[in-house]
């Protein structure tokens, strides 16, 4: 295992200089995103997203299963992140820490958020239900892998085609892709994550930080919003404490950077 | 399905608080013999036990920081705390979540420069879930931490808040938790400077709505850092009435 280059004092000193005059290391003004591409696959549910220099994968598939017995009514959907050597040199299979923290993300911003309408996906009360699973790998980690595997991951369920299904009291027909048209996914809302980055004593702030910029963060936050000015989820644990006025600051400014990704997305999905 | 009234008319909820009202805490520092320090908190019903070791030597050599202590915290529900008994697996997302919550707000909270080549163990222990499980849990690893004597840069206060047909909720209970429609918003305030160290939300609020919400919650931190506060006086009197001995 190589262990991660941490960048030397003197980059980190570079680009907090650069911050305290109001400049970005990559040239982008504090408010900027990266570009954002989303391109769709060869099928329905994949989708790649490139922020910057990140890429994401996001893969969503189905089967049928049993429901929870608790949930009998309810499908089931299931969010695994996945890092590979691939995505940055010290990254190996046994550093888990950063898939749950990505895992975990998504299962709040999309499943906790009740983004997807999992009662849409009950064929047979009890017995069959349609358990979705949301692959996201992350092929390129260049800085804020949440926001990237979020974009990809709503975009993905957007997309995603199930084959239809005839319910007949207590027997389903699953109709084949080529005999039936497959029908899209039940999606209330569209969750977005908007990340922030804060240095110096937290009173420095950009937004989608790139790698360099998360590796001298002293603080982090992320908003997620979706097109109706809903926040869905807020996200800050650990690092420096920030005041209730960034905290103001930086959901006003998420929530007009949600429009312009909303805008992205919908372009993306109904290509 | 029935929809149980969250808020009544009259402006009383479930347990019979008004809309601002924090549940009774009860708190008491050093009940445990063995730990560095130790607490116990009720808030409500919800019951925590925390210990603390430390500073101590880290268990693994490899990870030993050379410049500040390493913080290791282990959340355990126990099965008996909610109504359903229910075993959780040690390695249960949701328990790594809350203890890797605890731990980031510690990590900022402890000044960890101070403790250099060692870590600092804090074990919480869930006995009864009557929701508010991670602010319950900062609050009693904060005097769990001072009872241990390790230093902090302040007290970390935490509180819930939510929303219940246009009103803004303090420190909501597992019914009202578990109520699909009511927001729940956890803050950890540093009182003294008044900053926000933890803040997490899941589950819709509207972007105008979060403002009230967030200063309701960060106005009951500064209650329970009351509450904390007269905790610690007491057991320091009690020690040093056994000292005067």
């Amino acid at each position: 295992m190589v262990a991660e280059t941490e960048p030397s004092n003197i980059e980190t000193q570079f680009l907090l200089d650069a911050l305290q005059r109001g400049h970005r290391t990559d040239g982008r003004g504090i408010y900027d995103y990266r570009t954002l591409k989303i391109t769709g696959g060869s099928t329905s549910g994949l989708v790649t997203v490139q922020l910057g220099q990140t890429r994401v994968l996001a893969r969503v598939s189905c089967t049928v299963t049993r429901p929870y017995p608790d949930r009998p009514t309810e499908g089931i959907v299931q969010f695994n992140a996945e890092m590979s050597s691939l995505c940055a040199p010290h990254v190996d299979h046994t550093m888990r820490s950063q898939e749950v923290t990505v895992t975990r993300m998504l299962e709040r911003v999309l499943r906790q958020s009740r983004a997807i309408d999992t009662e849409a996906l009950c064929i047979v009360a009890g017995h069959k239900v349609w358990t979705l699973r949301v692959d996201v790998h992350i092929l390129d980690d260049a800085g804020n892998l949440v926001d990237a595997a979020a974009i990809a991951a709503i975009c993905a369920l957007r997309r995603f085609r199930r084959p239809d299904v005839t319910v007949d009291g207590e027997t389903a027909v699953i109709h084949d892709m080529r005999d039936r048209n497959p029908v899209p996914l039940s999606i209330h809302h569209t969750p977005v994550c908007v990340s922030f980055a804060f240095f110096g004593a937290g009173e420095l702030m950009v937004i989608d930080p790139s790698l360099l910029e998360e590796q001298a963060r002293v603080s982090w936050f992320t908003v997620t919003l979706n097109a109706h000015k809903e926040v869905c989820a807020l996200n800050k644990a650990g690092g420096v404490a920030l005041t209730h006025e960034q905290i103001k600051r930086c959901v006003q400014v998420a929530v007009a950077k949600v429009e312009e990704i909303n805008e992205k997305i919908q372009e993306a999905v109904n290509a | 399905m029935s929809r149980q009234e969250l808020l009544s008319p009259e402006g009383l909820r479930v347990d019979g608080r008004r809309a601002n009202e924090l549940r009774r805490i009860l708190c008491r520092a050093s009940v445990l013999n063995t730990a560095d320090g130790s607490a116990y908190y009720e808030q409500g019903n919800t019951k925590v036990l925390v210990a603390v070791f430390g500073p101590r030597e880290p268990r693994a050599r490899g990870q030993l920081q050379h410049d500040q202590a390493i913080i290791n915290v282990e959340f355990n529900i126990a099965p008996f705390s909610t109504s359903e008994r229910r075993k959780r697996s040690k390695g249960d997302k949701r328990l790594l979540e809350i203890a890797s919550f605890v731990r980031q707000t510690f990590e900022g909270a402890i000044q960890r420069s101070v403790y250099a080549r060692s870590q600092i163990d804090i074990y919480l222990h869930l006995l009864q879930h009557d929701g508010g499980t991670l602010e319950t849990c900062i609050n009693a690893a904060t005097l769990a931490l001072v009872d241990a004597g390790i230093s902090m840069d302040d007290y970390v206060c935490a509180c819930t808040a939510g929303f219940i047909d246009e009103t803004p909720v303090l420190d909501l209970n597992s019914v009202e938790e578990s109520s699909i429609e009511t927001p729940d918003l956890t803050v950890a305030v540093l009182p003294r400077s008044g900053n926000i160290a933890l803040l997490q939300m899941e589950s819709k609020l509207h972007s105008t709505k979060l403002d009230s919400v967030m200063e309701l919650a960060i106005e009951g931190c500064k209650h329970i850092h009351k509450k904390l506060d007269d905790a610690v006086l007491a057991a320091a009197n009690d020690l040093a009435e056994k000292l005067s001995h």
